[in-house]
């Protein structure tokens, strides 16, 4: 039991929750699904500001993006058939390989995005497929690169300063053909050894532009440029995914500075990485 | 102090916070200290089919449908279920009259020491309402975080075949 908890707030709109969170500073904390957070509350917390009732619970695509709520489940991802059509379902599968089938029914996007621990599937797909997500303080909306967002600084003001509202993915993703894998010890572990995503817009039988990530292996997702750069205009075949596997396990190294207890990732990232872009190639 | 719409503020007097629940389709009302978890609260309110195992959200002895989704019972603060619906084993069946997925659950044999079983029906519930013609894929899908020690699972996956197959005949003869 927690007893340092005195009230429970449940705000019906994310400007609501988010100058609730900002009065009150280090005294609340937010909960969406409520998968971590609810075992792991500092001491300080006396208000709990839940965000079940928040109205951001949408799928849906116009012309300039794939948007989807931060409230959303894990499991109305896996479920969606709009993400199932969206590059090549790559959200859908990468949220079908997340834990089991309760955690996915408690769990939500933006606690997934929010609490971004090396090992939430949703962050390095969001980041292979350039999304942005879209965070309030309150007062103002602030969309924010999912490259940015996982920097440690930003990271520690979602749920502390900003509520994240929704993710939006450009609707030119739409067509690229991706890929999502994860070496685990079982399929339901939510640690991962390496979790890697691939996305490429292809044109010509060529790639004219590719995402490589891999997370779990780095305290964050990480895009790989070398491995990107081994396979920006190169006919999409066996040849060029080998080659950006060699290079994402280079970079991979170098970014882990080659620590022994990181190597297997490291090899294991490589095979991925190649097998995901074989897969989206053929896709 | 915050202002809130909707479900609005629970706000603790003398440590205690007063929830309304509808649980097993009737609303109760219930006094809970505001760090108590639902698990706790529902096994001192007597609704025992709730198990507590891991404590820790691993292993799905205490999973109850909340709205309808299955949710783990000791990861969530019994204040977040207020006026929200909760159904427990309880609310399912009788000794007397079992529910066709606790009938099938007899039937195929899929009971061992039985701890487990109450959170292996609701998620066998919530997929079935969901989705009323699993594949056996999707049944151990659905079921994947429902741990149970004494089996290999497999009766328990013959037991949601078997449920689906005869709610789907119930309600093709209605």
């Amino acid at each position: 039991m927690k007893n340092n908890i005195k009230q429970f707030c449940f705000p019906t709109s994310a400007k609501e929750a988010a100058s609730l969170i900002n009065r009150l500073k280090s005294k609340a904390v937010v909960v969406a699904g409520g998968t971590r957070l609810s075992r792991a509350l500092l001491p300080t917390v006396e208000t709990v500001v839940d965000l079940a009732d928040l109205p951001l619970k949408h799928i849906k695509a116009d012309k300039r993006s794939l948007r989807i709520g931060a409230l959303c489940s894990i499991a109305e991802l896996e479920k969606s058939p709009l993400l199932a059509q969206w590059a090549g379902g790559v959200i859908a599968k990468a949220a079908s390989h997340w834990s089991n089938a309760l955690a996915r029914s408690m769990g939500t996007v933006g606690g997934n995005v929010a609490r971004a621990h090396p090992h939430n599937n949703l962050p390095p797909v969001f980041l292979a497929l350039d999304a942005v997500a879209v965070c309030t303080d309150g007062r103002r909306e602030k969309t924010i690169p999912f490259a940015q967002l996982l920097e440690p600084g930003l990271m520690r003001e979602l749920g502390t300063r900003y509520i994240v509202v929704e993710v939006r993915v450009p609707a030119e993703t739409r067509t690229w053909s991706a890929a999502c894998a994860r070496l685990a010890l079982t399929k339901t572990s939510w640690e991962a050894y390496t979790n890697c995503v691939v996305a490429v817009d292809r044109k010509d039988g060529a790639a004219r532009r590719a995402a490589v990530v891999i997370g779990s292996v780095l305290p964050r997702a990480v895009r790989l440029a070398k491995a990107e750069a081994a396979l920006a205009g190169k006919p999409c075949g066996e040849a060029s995914a080998r080659a950006a596997a060699a290079a994402a396990v280079a970079e991979l190294e170098a970014l882990t500075g080659r620590a022994e207890a990181k190597a297997y990732a490291c090899r294991t990232s490589g095979v991925l990485v190649r097998r995901c872009l074989m897969e989206a190639f053929q896709g | 102090m915050a202002k809130t719409k909707g479900r609005g503020v629970l706000k603790a007097k003398d440590g205690r916070i007063a929830i309304t629940v509808n649980i097993n389709g009737r609303e109760q009302a219930w006094t809970v200290a505001p760090g108590e978890y639902l698990l706790d609260v529902l096994r001192r309110e007597g609704y025992k089919g709730v198990k507590k195992g891991c404590d820790n959200g691993d292993c799905g002895t205490c999973t109850v449908l909340l709205d309808g989704k299955p949710v783990l019972a000791c990861m969530m603060f019994a204040a977040q279920a207020h006026r929200r619906a909760l159904l427990t084993i309880e609310g399912l069946g009788t000794p007397d009259k079992p529910h066709p997925i606790q009938q099938a659950f007899v039937e195929t044999g899929a009971v061992q020491c039985g701890f487990c079983i109450p959170g292996m029906v609701l998620a066998t519930k919530a997929l079935l309402d969901e989705n009323p013609d699993p594949d056996e894929p999707a049944v151990r899908r659905a079921l994947d975080g429902n741990l149970c020690r004494c089996t290999g699972y497999v009766k328990q996956v013959e037991a949601a075949l078997l449920a689906a197959k005869r709610l789907k005949a119930c309600k093709g003869g209605e």
